[in-house]
């Protein structure tokens, strides 16, 4: 049971996280068209598997018949959840705005160059659990999805009202399981590290790396000629 | 959490200007006229639109048409407001009119009091940057973890899942565009949360109580109060706009001259210059009176009354006319109303005593009425008791004697003999400051002795000076003027050049006026100083004309070299 909520959640948390970093580049220059149709079909499958997720928590925390500990757990995750759709949520209506505020079925786009040129497509993938992203949308998805999108954010508000009226969860009764910087000795710090350490050097002291890159494949490139030297003249003279 | 569903969606309006700059942001994106784009040189990649300081500052110079300054200014406050961020130098939001690399902020990150930056967001990007940094935050990060890790504790799990989340989502772009994702959060958070030290561009004054929010119950005492209010304002009395701004010009024409700001302080303004001739000439019992003071009590008699100068001369003329005791009454009576409480009753019997009292020694002429009410009204004296009376003796002596005192020669003789305090300039050596106090000497030099003629002659060619601008530039001493002379100081003589034009030229000339060191030690005796006078606009505008330069300093004094 808590395991089946746990994996929901963590899908849910997964779907919105990516939303949120397609969202992030609306209105910038990474590949807007085909960046409208992920947040879509993003956004639809966010919307799934909140469905799925309140209609679980629903039901559970409803049934009384579960033991304090559990129930416990259940509001923890039921206070995550609902954090998630706050997210979720605010992050569609900035969508909507962005949306409106960027067309891109004007003849004449100002969408702001901001220096992020890659595609958007594999954050998508991981998001929809797929290889690869299908793209079908014709060249009018501005104001169709936007209308769409309205709608959801209806839907998703709705939802939330429900959620808050349905099961009476007192937030701050609900203590966090992890002690400040935990997350640092999660699996995701390890590989996080050396992104950090690239973008640290990346913006600081790059004429320094510079300098000091060539003086040292300078020095290596004279031992090895030397060393093949010295090798030639080995050979020669053996 | 927001417990209110209802209320997520409270409509912020954007601030105006923000929605401006954004415009400007937009409009800077132009293909066709945007702002250049280079290429920001990494370690290992090059990362495009990147824009220069230069390009930035040179792009609202043409586009927006500014001046330089104007255009470096708001490119400051676009880069202060986060919608520019500095890359080389990303702790110090300044735009810099060099080459240093400056970036667009991505929309989602622009400043906006629309999506205010919340609380969770922000313990999720420090939750991002202790993992990318493996806990190495600034020290005000670490406070604001901790504190959000309390305030926020119930989802506190939700922020770590979430943080790794976004890390892992972002590790399936290019490494060019985390490094761009990486500043641009960087940047919105700097702007956001700034560390202390830093000004909060978020930061709004406290807000007002706005009369449409609060909320009125429409009942019938609200009706009926509404009600009442508009059938006073019915009848109230209304005056023709047309009437209204007859009377609003003439009064503006009347106290031109005498308005400071318009038409300057003489001899000088004393907030600009420090110079305190003016109070010391316009003190409240001064022996000779300036010339606009003793015009203006011909305008209203109000205003004579009110200047204690005035008040004097025309107690001196009632005297003279036996009819003092209307002054005295009018007097005690305005003591009644403005004095203490405490002696309000005692007052009020003197007054009764000397000047209501059937064979009172000053006693005051009052209609039957007026002293009817008046008496009736002693009974319970108060401060209002005697305003009847006061406004009859009040209106007797403005219709009768007011205008006899205008015609007499005490008034006649007291506007002649008033003086018009020449302005003063500096005079036009550089290198050289002048101290910045009058020499009493020298305004005393200027009260004529009566019947001189060569007084008249000075307030008659100073009161040339409205007419004739060239009269202003006659300070500046030519070699043909006398050096050691008591009793005409060098600015005397500008009075001639308003009769002898051929002086002009050689008393604006640079040569003479500047390297002339003999006529310095007379200037040491003027208020060496310039109002700041509108009518020397023309001044200016002629000597431009003259060819003479004409610099101001911070004091706004202008040295004529």
């Amino acid at each position: 049971m808590k395991d089946e909520c746990k994996t929901l959640l963590d899908a849910l948390n997964k779907v919105s996280a990516c939303y949120r970093h397609l969202v992030t580049c609306a209105g910038g220059t990474s590949d807007s068209q085909n960046l409208r149709e992920e947040l879509k079909k993003t956004r639809q499958k966010a919307q799934v598997l909140a469905n799925a997720n309140k209609n679980k928590l629903t039901t559970i925390l409803k049934d009384g018949t579960i033991s304090k500990d559990d129930r416990a757990e259940f509001e923890r995750l039921w206070v995550l959840f609902s954090t998630c759709m706050e997210i979720l949520e605010m992050d569609m209506r900035r969508a909507l705005d962005l949306g409106q505020v960027f067309p891109l079925s004007v003849p004449t786009k100002h969408l702001i160059q901001t220096g992020m040129i890659g595609r958007t497509s594999a954050v998508a993938a991981r998001a929809m659990n797929v290889q690869n992203v299908k793209y079908e949308e014709g060249n009018d998805i501005d104001t169709v999805d936007l209308n769409e999108l309205e709608q959801d954010i209806n839907e998703v508000r709705g939802m939330i009202y429900e959620m808050e009226m349905k099961v009476n969860v007192l937030q701050w009764t609900v203590e966090a399981k992890q002690e400040p910087g935990t997350e640092l000795k999660s699996p995701a710090s390890a590989g996080a590290s050396s992104l950090g350490m690239i973008s640290v050097h990346g913006d600081g002291c790059k004429k320094l790396c510079d300098t000091s890159k060539i003086c040292a494949g300078v020095m290596f490139t004279a031992v090895l000629l030397f060393a093949i030297a010295l090798a030639a003249c080995v050979v020669k003279f053996a | 959490m927001t417990i209110h569903t209802a209320r997520i969606h409270t409509a912020k309006i954007q601030m105006a200007c923000l929605a401006k700059m954004e415009k400007v942001i937009v409009a800077m994106q132009d293909p066709d006229i945007g702002v250049k784009m280079k290429y920001q040189k990494l370690l290992i990649t090059a990362i495009p639109h990147a824009v220069t300081g230069t390009d930035i500052v040179e792009w609202l110079l043409q586009n927006l048409s500014l001046t330089e300054e104007e255009s470096l200014h708001l490119g400051d406050l676009i880069v202060k407001y986060g919608y520019i961020y500095p890359l080389k130098d990303p702790k110090n939001f300044v735009l810099r009119a060099d080459d240093s690399p400056y970036r667009f902020q991505t929309p989602y990150f622009w400043t906006s009091y629309k999506w205010p930056a919340r609380e969770l967001d922000y313990a999720i990007y420090l939750a991002k940057k202790n993992i990318t940094r493996q806990g190495d935050l600034l020290d005000y990060e670490k406070d604001s973890y901790n504190l959000l890790h309390k305030r926020i504790n119930h989802t506190w799990d939700f922020v770590v899942m979430q943080a790794s989340e976004q890390l892992r989502a972002a590790k399936q772009r290019r490494k060019s565009d985390r490094i761009v994702l990486d500043c641009q959060e960087q940047a919105y958070w700097f702007v956001n949360r700034p560390p202390p030290g830093v000004i909060n561009i978020m930061e709004s004054a406290p807000k007002r109580n706005n009369i449409h929010t609060t909320k009125v119950k429409l009942n019938s005492a609200f009706y009926k109060r509404e009600i009442e209010y508009y059938k006073k304002a019915l009848t109230r009395s209304r005056v023709k706009s047309s009437m209204s701004l007859e009377g609003f010009v003439k009064r503006c024409d009347q106290y031109l001259l005498h308005d400071p700001i318009v038409s300057g302080c003489l001899p000088c303004n004393p907030w600009i210059t420090s110079g305190t001739l003016f109070w010391t000439l316009n003190a409240d019992i001064v022996t000779i009176p300036t010339r606009l003071r003793v015009e203006r009590w011909a305008f209203n008699f109000g205003d004579l009354l009110h200047d204690p100068l005035g008040h004097q001369q025309f107690r001196y003329f009632l005297e003279r006319e036996f009819s003092a005791e209307n002054l005295s009454f009018w007097e005690a009576c305005e003591d009644v109303q403005y004095g203490e409480l405490s002696k309000v009753e005692e007052k009020v019997e003197a007054i009764f005593e000397q000047f209501l009292a059937a064979g009172a020694s000053k006693w005051v002429n009052i209609d039957s009425k007026t002293m009817e009410k008046t008496l009736d009204g002693l009974q319970i004296p108060h401060r209002y008791v005697f305003e009847d009376a006061q406004m009859h003796i009040y209106m007797l002596m403005k219709k009768d004697s007011y205008p006899r005192y205008l015609k007499s020669d005490m008034y006649k003789s007291i506007l002649a003999r008033s003086i018009v305090p020449p302005e003063t300039k500096k005079s036009m050596v550089p290198f050289m400051r002048w101290h910045r106090h009058a020499n009493p000497g020298s305004a005393q030099m200027f009260y004529p002795k009566d019947g001189d003629g060569k007084g008249k002659d000075m307030t008659v060619s100073q009161l040339c000076r409205f007419s004739h601008p060239m009269a202003n530039l006659g300070v500046f001493t030519g070699p043909n003027i006398p050096i050691h002379s008591e009793d005409a100081p060098s600015w005397s003589q500008s009075s001639l050049p308003s009769f002898c034009p051929g002086i002009l030229p050689a008393a604006t000339s640079p040569s003479c006026s500047c390297t002339d060191p003999k006529s310095l030690p007379l200037n040491t005796d003027e208020v060496s100083l310039e109002t700041q006078d509108y009518t020397n606009v023309e001044d200016t505008k002629i000597s431009e004309n003259k060819e003479a330069e004409a610099e101001e300093d911070e004091f706004g004094w202008t040295t004529r070299c």
